[in-house]
């Protein structure tokens, strides 16, 4: 039996890339399909104060617009379950989603997320090691204690976790 | 994507991968959304949607532009070739083609159009490069599974073979 161990191999979808064939999330298409934008957070640390999706629900080709209203409790993570949906009173991380615009067309769905009347206040961002362990640091997440790790409960728990990563030079 | 156009639609005449193709356009729309929402030629790709990673590349009238800030009335006229007119009439792949293949010059494959077409062009006018020469023609294109060795392998293998067709 020939092995393949040591061997040069091919990609198997090597060819349908060099033939621009291959099919990518972006270039799927289907009758009917709706386009799908968020609404990200603009700053790293903050109080959402107000959302109004009103206008924007309103606009041409708009189907559907989500926030976390629509899913409060939903919390995704792989080590540690403290990932919402859509931000909940508070953001956390710039670029953090707020809301999910469906519309008919791309260019529909961006002036929907335009319309979208959201204030935030923005708080004070912790934004390395020092600024995490320091006395009297806001908590990134003040709800830690009802987050379900996923692989056991002897995952480190109390106040901000910290890491860090260093390179051997 | 940028570029999708508003106001009134304008009448774009282009030859494609040797196709006569005649599309109504936005007189702002891009050549990247013409080629591929209009006409469904969607081996070339958006990346950066502003001109720094090369992902858009094709070629038009035989010279490499990035497609996603060209105006694709800016092109009337002209013969463009993307990724998927870079095969012979036959299906066959071209010599650089293929040797992105031996040399794994593929990974995700989000950058290859755009170099590939980069690379056609460039091996059309200078058939023996050096590897400092490839380096220099490919340093307008962004891979970022950052394989650029292979890639310059596959130069070196396809201009070994006789270069491009």
């Amino acid at each position: 039996m020939t092995s393949v161990i040591g061997a040069s191999l091919r990609r198997t979808d090597g060819e349908m890339k060099v033939r621009g064939e291959a099919v990518y999330g972006v270039d799927y298409v289907e009758a009917g399909m709706l386009v799908g934008k968020l609404l990200r957070s603009p700053v790293p640390a903050g109080r959402i104060v107000s959302l109004d999706t009103s206008k924007a629900e309103a606009m041409p080709g708009v189907r559907s617009i989500a926030t976390a209203a629509d899913a409060p409790d939903t919390l995704g993570g792989w080590v540690l379950r403290d990932q919402p949906l859509f931000a909940v009173d508070r953001v956390r991380y710039e670029g953090e989603p707020v809301a999910a615009v469906a519309a008919e067309t791309v260019d529909q769905a961006e002036a929907a997320v335009r319309a979208i009347e959201l204030t935030i206040e923005e708080t004070e961002a912790v934004a390395d090691i020092e600024a995490a362990l320091a006395p009297h640091a806001p908590l990134v997440h003040p709800d830690w204690e009802r987050y379900v790790p996923t692989a056991g409960d002897d995952y480190p728990r109390g106040g901000n976790v910290v890491a860090e990563m260093i390179s051997d030079p | 994507m940028t570029g999708k156009g508003g106001g009134t639609a304008v009448q774009l005449a282009i030859t494609v991968n040797g196709q006569r193709r005649t599309v109504e356009v936005a007189p702002d729309e891009t050549l990247l959304h013409v080629l591929r929402e209009r006409l469904g030629l969607t081996g070339t790709k958006e990346g950066c949607d502003e001109g720094e990673c090369g992902a858009c590349t094709v070629l038009v009238d035989g010279r490499p532009i990035d497609s996603c800030i060209m105006a694709a009335m800016a092109v009337d006229g002209a013969e463009v070739r993307t990724v998927e007119g870079l095969a012979g009439p036959d299906g066959q792949l071209s010599p650089i083609q293929e040797a992105f293949l031996e040399t794994g010059g593929v990974q995700c494959g989000f950058c290859t159009p755009g170099f590939l077409t980069m690379l056609t062009a460039f091996l059309e006018t200078n058939p023996s490069p050096t590897e400092a020469q490839v380096r220099e023609a490919i340093s307008g294109n962004i891979c970022r599974c950052t394989g650029y060795s292979q890639i310059i392998d596959a130069v070196m293998v396809a201009t070994a073979q006789g270069g491009v067709r």
